[in-house]
């Protein structure tokens, strides 16, 4: 009687176990690539969204669902900018990186600031932090983050040619230097003191600076200048003093402050008129896109997360 | 000759459907090609070298495909299309702002001859499989990648001026004429070509309305 007892005490506890087991949802091991670069954004209209892209090696998972996510930030150890999820966009087509195939998985997010001056936040090793509403969360190093918002921009300028740049450094693309038309659209002569990248590992290297009317993609850097260019070289203490009286075309050359890849990047201008400080904010303009850092794994990231 | 009239209406019809746009490269999204090196696109290659290329695949097969390159991803850079232009014909500056979402789709460019069916395309990946062996593991690694890119972008535009937003690029050039075998005999041929683009680059310019 007594092991006839413990026997079906067993069976049910078996049972049990068996519809446990089933029941409950086995997590997926999904592996996350992370291209680390130079993230920048600057935001000189509200609606302007960032747009931030990874691979996952699973089609459907949390990071796939809207649904799913519960907040989104970009941190570093200091620095916090909550985001609003805007949209996902997830290829189709896969990509293959070490020995793996992946999807890529676009963010598209707009930050949830409410400031009503100028701001800059910039986090030179920055995070994407991704909470879930199954009080799960990712935190994925995405290299750095530079954000600009202005929001006033003066029509004394205007922007007549843009072109950058690229030639192959360390077997990456990389942007070395950006053309650009200048306009005055005042009667009076425009002095300009001063031009900033905005990206944080960026400077520009203002003895270099020529005027250049056009180039062809595929010359080096040192066949427009004429001389040897030294990519990671920062000069010090060098003024601007650029005079604009009808329209300019001048080829900037860029100073990387660390070996980063970026391929989108405005500027700010900063100008004197009437002996009296302006600015002129260029939004953030695609240069390039080329996939061959996804070749190099010196700037991917590789990252496991439990989906359930 | 009421008769006669239907059927050449008729056959301007269905020839008006037939006619393609022209483009100077054969690839609607390419205005122009320049190879950095030798290489021909097919458009602009004559009949007769078009021919020469056929004979290297006389030998009869039993059955499948046969392939002969002209050109194997032969570098090359192109100016591509026009993404956006917008004049302001107005007294007053005007601001815009235009998203531009890329997802890399129009990654290959893909043209085959009319007497290839559509259904070529899907033997397109047969080809780079055989070019794969070929040549070596770097260009391999470049092609067949699809990213999504998107970007806003705001710019002012001057009265009586446009401002155009246009790509540029590199790109890798692979064409022939392919032979399909059955029990010896030839049952279809025809020329293909197919280019994948490496890097694009963006630039932006203004111009007078």
């Amino acid at each position: 009687m007594k092991t006839k007892y413990i026997k079906n005490i067993l069976l049910i506890s078996l049972v049990f176990l068996v519809v446990l087991l089933l029941v409950r949802k086995i997590p997926n091991t999904i592996e996350i690539v992370m291209v680390t670069k130079g993230y920048n954004f600057v935001q000189v209209e509200r609606d302007e969204t960032f747009e931030i892209s990874f691979f996952i090696s699973t089609k459907n998972s949390n990071f796939s669902n809207q649904n799913n996510i519960k907040s989104i930030a970009i941190t570093d150890e200091i620095n916090y900018l909550k985001f609003k999820l805007e949209d996902i966009i997830l290829s189709e087509e896969k990509v293959y990186l070490k020995n793996k195939w992946y999807y890529n998985v676009l963010f598209s997010l707009k930050p949830l600031i409410e400031v009503t001056n100028n701001f800059t936040l910039e986090m030179i090793d920055a995070y994407l932090e991704i909470a879930f509403k199954n009080d799960s969360y990712a935190k994925l190093s995405i290299g750095s983050f530079s954000y600009y918002l202005f929001q006033e921009n003066s029509q004394n300028l205007s922007i007549t040619k843009l072109k950058g740049l690229v030639n192959t450094f360390n077997n990456n693309k990389r942007l070395v230097g950006v053309l650009i038309g200048i306009k005055n659209n005042t009667n009076k002569q425009i002095k300009i003191t001063n031009i900033y990248p905005l990206d944080l590992n960026i400077k520009v290297a203002y003895k270099d600076i020529i005027k250049c009317n056009d180039f062809i993609q595929g010359e080096t850097i040192k066949e427009i200048l004429g001389y040897d260019y030294n990519l990671f070289e920062i000069e010090e203490n060098v003024k601007l003093n650029l005079c604009v009286d009808d329209e300019i075309r001048i080829f900037i050359p860029l100073k990387y402050i660390k070996d980063i890849v970026i391929n989108k990047m405005g500027f700010l201008i900063e100008y004197e008129l009437d002996k009296e400080t302006f600015y002129y904010c260029l939004d953030d303009f695609l240069f390039f896109e080329s996939n061959d850092y996804l070749v190099n794994l010196k700037w991917l990231k590789f990252y496991t997360y439990e989906d359930s | 000759m009421k008769r006669l009239s239907i059927i050449c209406l008729l056959f301007l019809f269905f020839y008006s459907f037939s006619i393609k746009a022209y483009t100077q490269t054969g690839h609607e999204i390419f205005s122009k090609i320049n190879f950095q090196d030798e290489g021909k696109l097919l458009i602009n290659m004559t009949t007769s070298e078009i021919e020469e290329g056929y004979k290297y695949l006389n030998t009869p097969k039993f059955l499948g495909w046969k392939h002969y390159y002209f050109n194997i991803k032969e570098e090359a850079t192109y100016v591509g299309e026009v993404i956006f232009a917008r004049s302001n014909k107005t007294n007053e500056p005007i601001t815009i702002k235009y998203s531009y979402k890329d997802t890399n789709s129009l990654e290959r460019s893909v043209t085959y001859s009319a007497s290839l069916s559509g259904k070529f395309k899907k033997n397109i990946k047969g080809i780079d499989t055989e070019i794969n062996g070929k040549i070596d593991n770097t260009v391999k690694k470049v092609t067949s990648r699809e990213t999504v890119e998107v970007t806003d972008f705001t710019i002012t535009i001057q009265p009586n001026k446009k401002v155009v937003f246009r790509e540029t690029g590199e790109c890798l050039v692979t064409n022939g004429v392919s032979k399909y075998y059955f029990l010896w005999l030839t049952l279809n041929k025809g020329s293909w070509e197919y280019i994948d683009i490496v890097t694009r680059y963006y630039e932006l310019y203004e111009e007078d309305n």
